[in-house]
């Protein structure tokens, strides 16, 4: 993700950040990619989520 | 009133009229005057309500109707949970003047049961923001070394319990709070099983993650304030509908015939933790096995995929609570805070849905690696606390926590005093149970505890 497509987040989000805080997220931001990634393995398409509806308990 | 007595001890003694609620409130509101200038361990001390509670305690005392082992104890809550009449503030310039009409279920459990309120206890920014230096209040201090990091983000519960100014608090725990902060203050702290212990009333930080959980000096003290916070709660739709076991049940049990398992990568590999604590680890279970438990090693993902898909899910619900007011009072909150939750705002629908189809995986891991044990260990924190103004603000990203597994599984979690490291500061173990087993997991830590000195040094801040 390039600096502008990056900024352009914050500003959909309505977040009012100024330089200095934009800059230093971005400096970080590929440590929330790794994350992302690792969130990411294989698995089944079917695979469900941990917070599925069970309407028994609900 | 002098020394420390324990929740266990000071019933004892009160039970048996040799102890007056009063005199131990007077001594505790003694130390606060004295310690906590250095401490800042508490954001309101409630001297009227806690003097008001110990007579009240005292005259049941008196007639021989006392409500039960916590009647006339001395405790505090974090400033996360609600309290009826009296500041609720998250250590947050947000909620600066926020008076709560009513009380939060936890906090309504302890005051039935006679516990004395002493006042609401420091706090990270909403559970997530801390050690910040930009808010209302400072940060809490360590009592075995004011210039050391108490670890968050119950701080203020960490820092009160340790130096003697409590006998007992609640923590939140999201990633760790409760955990950490006993894991550097030399505390037992238990994150319970998810659904143990109503949420509700508590000011909420991720809503799939939090828990309520109480913060002692001892095993034995931890399970008699989780005796007094667990059960159904129908307002809170996480509330589990079950039986609250007796969780001092297996007090004084010993650990014999008790299946342990231990996650040594995540201590030696995944995030290698310091030699005082891997000794700690090692000690611990070299003394599992002599006493008759059976001890082998298990294999997990590696702790940061658990954590990953923790802090995708945390950051995720953290910010969607606190959307509303970042678009309009961003920079009224710390900057910890406001930096951390801001990045959510780059995640993207598939990447939270994807993180909680990650978390179901590995809590079916979990589930089967556990199916053969009774317990688990491994560290609670990497080693002794770092001095407070070198904690790194990204260290969430950039090493995995011991904690966050179990807040993703739901499984109940102590952190246990193991000894102290090279700077004196303490270290911990953790100990792991399987869902609403949380007496087995005080069977262990007691067992444990007792058998070593730990318990014997309070912070010389305090003696």
């Amino acid at each position: 993700m390039t600096r502008q497509e990056f900024d352009a987040l914050f500003d959909k989000a309505g977040l009012p950040l100024n330089e200095a805080q934009k800059a230093e997220l971005f400096s970080v931001y590929p440590l929330l990619q790794a994350m992302l990634a690792k969130t990411h393995p294989a698995m089944p398409r079917e695979a469900e989520m941990s917070v599925t509806f069970n309407s028994e308990v609900q | 009133m002098s020394g420390f007595p324990t929740i266990a001890e000071a019933a004892g003694q009160i039970a048996a009229r040799k102890l007056s609620p009063v005199e131990l409130t007077k001594a505790c509101l003694d130390r606060i005057g004295r310690l906590d200038g250095t401490l800042h361990s508490f954001l309101l001390v409630t001297e009227e309500r806690a003097m008001a509670d110990a007579r009240a305690a005292e005259a049941r005392m008196m007639s021989g109707s006392l409500k039960g082992r916590l009647d006339g104890i001395p405790i505090g809550h974090k400033d996360i949970y609600n309290t009826a009449g009296i500041r609720t503030t998250a250590h947050s310039r947000l909620l600066e003047n926020n008076v709560p009409a009513e009380d939060s279920v936890v906090v309504r459990k302890w005051a039935d049961a006679g516990t004395v309120m002493m006042g609401k206890l420091a706090t990270h920014e909403f559970a997530i923001g801390g050690p910040s230096f930009d808010l209302p209040w400072p940060p809490a201090r360590n009592p075995w070394n004011p210039d050391h990091f108490t670890a968050g983000s119950s701080s203020g519960t960490g820092a009160a319990v340790a130096a003697g100014l409590v006998l007992g608090g609640t923590g939140s725990d999201t990633g760790g709070s409760i955990r950490g902060p006993s894991a550097l203050c030399g505390l037992a702290g238990i994150k319970p099983t998810y659904g143990l212990c109503s949420r509700r009333g508590v000011l909420p930080l991720s809503n799939t993650l939090d828990h309520t959980g109480p913060m002692t000096w001892t095993v034995e003290d931890c399970a008699l304030l989780l005796q007094a916070m667990a059960g159904h709660d129908p307002l809170d739709p996480a509330s589990a509908n079950r039986p609250v076991a007796d969780f001092s049940a297996g007090i004084g049990k010993g650990v014999k015939g008790l299946r342990i398992g231990v996650i040594r990568h995540f201590h030696e590999e995944d995030n290698p933790a310091s030699p005082a604590t891997l000794k700690g680890i090692e000690g611990a279970l070299d003394f599992f096995r002599a006493s008759g438990a059976e001890v082998r090693d298990v294999q997990l993902s590696s702790m940061m995929d658990y954590n990953a898909a923790g802090w995708v899910i945390l950051t995720a619900e953290a910010y969607t609570i606190h959307e509303p007011w970042f678009k309009t009072r961003f920079n009224d909150y710390g900057e910890l805070l406001r930096d951390r939750l801001a990045l959510a705002a780059t995640l993207s629908a598939s990447d939270y849905v994807q993180a909680t189809r990650r978390r179901r995986e590995l809590c079916l891991e979990m589930k089967a690696a556990m199916a053969d044990l009774d317990l688990l260990v491994t560290a609670a924190a990497p080693g002794e606390a770092a001095k407070i103004t070198e904690v790194p603000k990204w260290l969430m990203l950039q090493k995995p926590n011991f904690t966050m597994p179990f807040n993703i599984t739901g499984l109940p979690a102590m952190s246990v005093c193991s000894g102290y490291g090279e700077g004196g500061l303490p270290v911990s173990i953790q100990i792991i149970g399987k869902p609403f087993q949380e007496a087995t997991v005080f069977q262990a830590g007691h067992a444990y505890e007792t058998a070593h000195d730990w318990r014997s040094k309070r912070p010389a801040l305090a003696a």
